[in-house]
């Protein structure tokens, strides 16, 4: 694997961070992987492929702010890289590349 | 529980920050949960473990990928170890969390017996060199005399006399009554502690005639005055036998460990201005003393001094120290003093928990030896692929070491519930344990345990690796490994009955104990106890009269078929004595002086207990002040000096004080210090020519005596309302207050008893199951022979039954030697009981059949055919 490919898992949780346009800590990304893929993700692996992501340089982050509900802690907000959307960008279009032609597949339950 | 939560996250992902921001995500999304606590507990968990077994990945990987030399050094090596063995283990699930379920469930309540046995025993004495505070001269009435003399010893820095007493606390709130101590000479400086608050007593506080001043804790200013600097120094409505009101002279600092955890208030000793004792004006009682060494000197010069003064002391006053008093003069460290009753039985019951989590140890030793042989061909591939033995002992070894620890994380909510029960069954009855907690020292003794306890069921089945070659590995296990399980069993069964035959003996000991016959018929009895305190009760006309208006009182009310009283009940644990000699006699130079209980009666109390006279007569109304001296004796009193009860009658006794009485009747002996005690000699007097101002009542009803307790209440206020009562009490309560210590120690070895055995039979049906595993064919081919199912179940068992009657034969020798430690804990038994030896194996053998049917059953079950075709 090269440093540019990611797995299936990195792919969605890059595309929810980016759904997420700055509002992506680990509750929210979450969630939205929840609400868009109907899977029941588990919070480590989240937890775990955001560490992963970042140590490859694909994600950033920075501290926010904290509130009562947080018991006073700061959230950490992700947000993709240069790095991390050429490596989504380039996933992307190698997927739609092998899709071609069969688009009528993703149609059918 | 949350404490652990942040730690833990920390650990699990290196970076504190992000620790925090995790934390900070799970409890916003577990707010809303039905239980956010628990649901929080479990996120953390999983994302703990999820990032934990990432860097685990990444140090394994990383390291591995590394040239020898350029390997990271041992303390990273190790962790990389560590963290690979939490991989392996989290692939296994069920096993990983049997085996630290079990190893939790010892480990969880050895802990709990540790964090009870250290503050208790082990702890010094939580003042200022505690070591240096000393107990002098054990228990029994001293003189301020005697006391002065005494702190003229050089060992001494501080001598203090004290004696236990309580008082009513009035004034604007409820009357509270309140235990304290009576104290004289420097009693705060021998603890080394002052009061925060205002000032010690000095000298002059002890002098006939000063004012009456008062110490009281900080837990009782903060309740009764709300911490109010301003009191101190003022006078409060304080009457103990002195009088009504003291001034607070100082307060004690918050979490102040008094002597007693009861006491709440501390005063002066009082002088009496006329006393009991003729000639002795300027004599007070004090009962106990304790003093804090000087820098230089050692325990048994302190010991020499105290012995020379005492030769001293009886010979200027024979006729009022006994030689037995005086032989008893020495010096012991107040910590053994307070801990030594305690000491055996609490390490005796901790040794048991130390025999259970062995058990434990032993059943996952045997599921690892198992395990061991399931991967037995992943062995053989490592070795193949040149990974040396001590490498892959070193990684069994560790994932052992984790188990270890995971067991000891696991442990701690055992330990805790535990420890929950503790707090309830040990108040009153241990000292010092009044804050028993999962303090600093409990979890590291946990986090210890757990290692030890790794190693100790890890070491076997890793030294068990075959050394040399993959062939070795690889091959199938016959009698080796099987024999190895068996030794285990036989372990564990042989602990299992040590601790069973230890629980029985309690049982027995103390169903003897309390089957022992008190001398008097304790059901339908109901005791109240009674201060009449305060400068009202000074005049022994008032005290008598109030005694006999209240006892009239009680005697009219419906439900009541006979009253009396007394000042130190039965199974009280309150004993008064007195040195006497009879009709006066001489006693030779140096001649002890006997000494019997004392005790004061009123007419009645002997009817209402159920005791018989023996000769003479019972004290009468007649009894009185004016008339003649009058006492009973009991049957052990008689015995002493006289050849048959009705002997006594006649007689003369006189106290060590001068003062005398004659012998009007005889009664059967009680046993007033409990079931474990005869009846000691004791002499009676009526209430009314020597009272106390604190007694009991004791009253039989006619039928239930359940509903009369406010009745009686009601009955001493309409004579004076002021009069602080206890709560009704029935004598059985009582009594059976008296047995809570033998009966916690039952219960506890009991319930380890039951563990052990239970962890014992699972082991032996896990051995049995994976035997019957392995031998699958062999049973299919000896079905297909023809051989009966009925045949196989037995053979299955007989199998099983050779570790387990070897082990309860092992166990039951070790027994004759282990029992002889609880032979302090025994009473009407020897530690080598026949019955219990007798029983104790024959029943674990029982258990165990019990357990192996099971898998045996399952064996004779088998399809030969389908059996065969699948192998």
């Amino acid at each position: 694997m090269t440093s540019r490919s990611l797995g299936e898992f990195e792919q969605l949780v890059l595309l929810a961070v980016m759904r997420l346009e700055g509002d992506a800590y680990g509750t929210t990304i979450l969630n939205e992987l929840d609400a868009r893929t109907g899977r029941d993700v588990a919070r480590g692996a989240v937890y775990v492929t955001l560490e992963r992501l970042e140590r490859k340089g694909f994600l950033t982050s920075r501290v926010g702010d904290s509130t009562p509900e947080r018991g006073g802690k700061a959230k950490r907000f992700y947000a993709l890289s240069d790095e991390g959307l050429a490596s989504l960008r380039q996933a992307g279009r190698d997927l739609m590349s092998l899709w071609q032609g069969h688009e009528a597949l993703l149609e059918e339950s | 529980m949350s404490r652990l939560l942040r730690p833990f996250l920390r650990f699990a992902t290196g970076d504190g920050e992000r620790a925090d921001n995790i934390l900070g995500d799970l409890e916003e999304s577990t707010r809303t949960a039905r239980r956010p606590r628990l649901a929080r507990a479990r996120a953390v968990a999983m994302v703990g473990g999820a990032l934990l077994a990432e860097r685990a990945r990444r140090a394994t990987t990383s390291s591995s990928r590394l040239p020898a030399e350029s390997r990271p050094g041992f303390v990273r090596a190790g962790w990389a170890e560590f963290a690979s063995a939490l991989v392996r283990l989290r692939r296994r699930p069920l096993f990983t969390l049997g085996a630290a379920a079990t190893i939790a469930l010892g480990i969880g309540i050895t802990t709990a017996i540790f964090s009870v046995v250290n503050p208790v025993v082990l702890q010094p004495l939580p003042y200022p060199d505690g070591e240096r505070v000393v107990k002098v001269w054990p228990g029994g009435w001293m003189t301020k005399g005697w006391v002065m003399m005494l702190q003229t010893a050089e060992s001494f820095e501080a001598l203090s006399a004290f004696q236990g007493v309580s008082g009513t606390l009035a004034g604007d709130a409820r009357p509270r009554k309140v235990d304290g101590a009576s104290v004289f000479g420097p009693h705060f400086a021998v603890v080394g502690v002052e009061p925060s608050v205002g000032r010690a007593f000095r000298d002059e506080d002890h002098e006939l005639g000063a004012e009456a001043t008062v110490v009281i804790s900080h837990q009782l200013w903060v309740e009764r005055f709300g911490a109010d600097t301003a009191v101190v120094g003022r006078m409060i409505d304080f009457a103990d036998g002195a009088g009504s009101r003291r001034r607070l002279v100082g307060v004690m600092p918050a979490g102040y460990q008094p002597l007693r955890s009861s006491w709440n208030f501390w005063i002066p000793t009082p002088v009496r201005p006329e006393s009991d004792y003729p000639g002795s004006q300027l004599d007070c009682t004090c009962r106990q003393m304790v003093g804090r060494l000087a820098p230089d000197a050692t325990l048994s010069e302190a010991s020499t001094q105290v012995a020379a003064l005492a030769v001293e002391i009886q010979a200027g006053s024979p006729d009022r120290m006994s030689r037995e008093r005086l032989e008893s003069a020495r010096v012991l460290p107040l910590l053994d003093h307070v801990v030594s009753p305690y000491r055996s039985p609490l390490m005796l019951v901790f040794g048991a928990s130390a025999l259970v989590l062995l058990i434990a140890c032993a059943n996952v030793a045997n599921l690892l030896l198992v395990r061991g042989q399931q991967r037995r061909h992943e062995i053989a591939v490592r070795l193949a692929l040149g990974a040396s033995v001590a490498r892959i002992r070193a990684q069994l070894l560790c994932e052992s070491l984790v188990l270890g620890l995971i067991g000891a994380a696991f442990a701690l909510p055992i330990a805790r519930v535990a420890l929950s029960y503790f707090h309830t069954a040990l108040d009153s009855v241990l000292p010092r344990a009044s804050t028993l907690s999962l303090d600093g020292p409990a979890l590291g003794f946990a986090m210890v345990a757990g290692v030890v306890a790794g190693l100790v069921f890890g070491s076997w089945p890793a030294l068990r690796l075959p050394r040399g070659s993959a062939q070795q590995a690889a091959r199938r296990d016959t009698g080796d490994g099987h024999r190895a399980n068996r030794l285990l069993v036989v372990a564990e069964v042989a602990l299992a009955v040590v601790l069973v035959i230890g629980a029985g003996l309690l049982v027995r000991s103390v169903t003897a104990l309390v089957g022992t016959d008190p001398g008097f018929d304790p059901d339908g009895l109901l005791t109240l106890s009674v201060s009449a305190d305060g400068s009202r009760y000074e005049d022994e006309v008032a005290l008598g009269a109030f005694h006999e208006a209240a006892l009239a009182e009680i005697a009219a009310l419906p439900g009541v078929a006979s009253v009396g009283t007394i000042h130190t009940l039965p199974f009280g644990g309150n004993n008064w004595g007195w040195d006497y000699t009879i009709d006066s006699e001489e006693l030779g130079a140096g001649a002890p002086m006997p000494n019997a209980g004392f005790r004061m009666i009123s007419p009645g109390y002997m009817t209402t207990l159920g005791v018989p006279v023996l000769a003479g007569r019972d004290f009468e109304s007649t009894d009185t002040a004016d008339a003649e001296p009058v006492a009973l004796v009991n049957e052990a009193f008689a015995r002493r000096h006289f050849d048959a009860a009705a002997d006594a009658l006649g007689h003369v006794i006189t106290l060590n004080t001068g003062r005398s009485f004659s012998i009007v009747g005889v009664v059967r002996g009680v046993r007033q210090n409990g079931f474990g005690e005869d009846s000691p000699p004791a002499m009676f007097r009526p209430h009314a020519q020597m009272g106390s101002r604190s007694f009991h009542f004791v009253v039989r009803g006619h039928a239930e005596i359940a509903g009369l307790g406010p009745d009686l209440s009601e009955a001493v206020w309409r004579v004076d309302p002021e009069v602080p009562v206890g709560l009704p009490l029935p004598m059985t309560a009582l009594m059976r207050e008296s047995v809570r210590e033998p009966r916690l120690y039952r219960d506890l070895l009991s319930a380890f008893a039951l563990l052990g055995l239970a962890l014992a039979a699972i082991g032996v049906y896990g051995v049995v199951a994976y035997t019957v595993s392995l031998r699958r064919r062999t049973i299919a081919i000896r079905l297909a022979l023809g051989a009966s199912r009925t045949s196989v179940r037995r053979a299955a068992v007989r199998e099983a039954l050779a570790p387990v009657m070897a082990g309860a034969l092992v166990g039951t020798l070790a027994s004759l030697g282990a029992s002889r430690l609880l032979s302090g804990l025994l009473f009407g038994i020897q530690p080598l009981d026949l019955p219990t030896f007798a029983v104790v194996p024959g029943l674990i053998v029982l258990v165990a059949a019990v357990a192996a049917y099971g898998p045996a059953f399952t064996a004779s079950r088998l399809d030969p055919a389908s059996t065969l075709r699948s192998d």
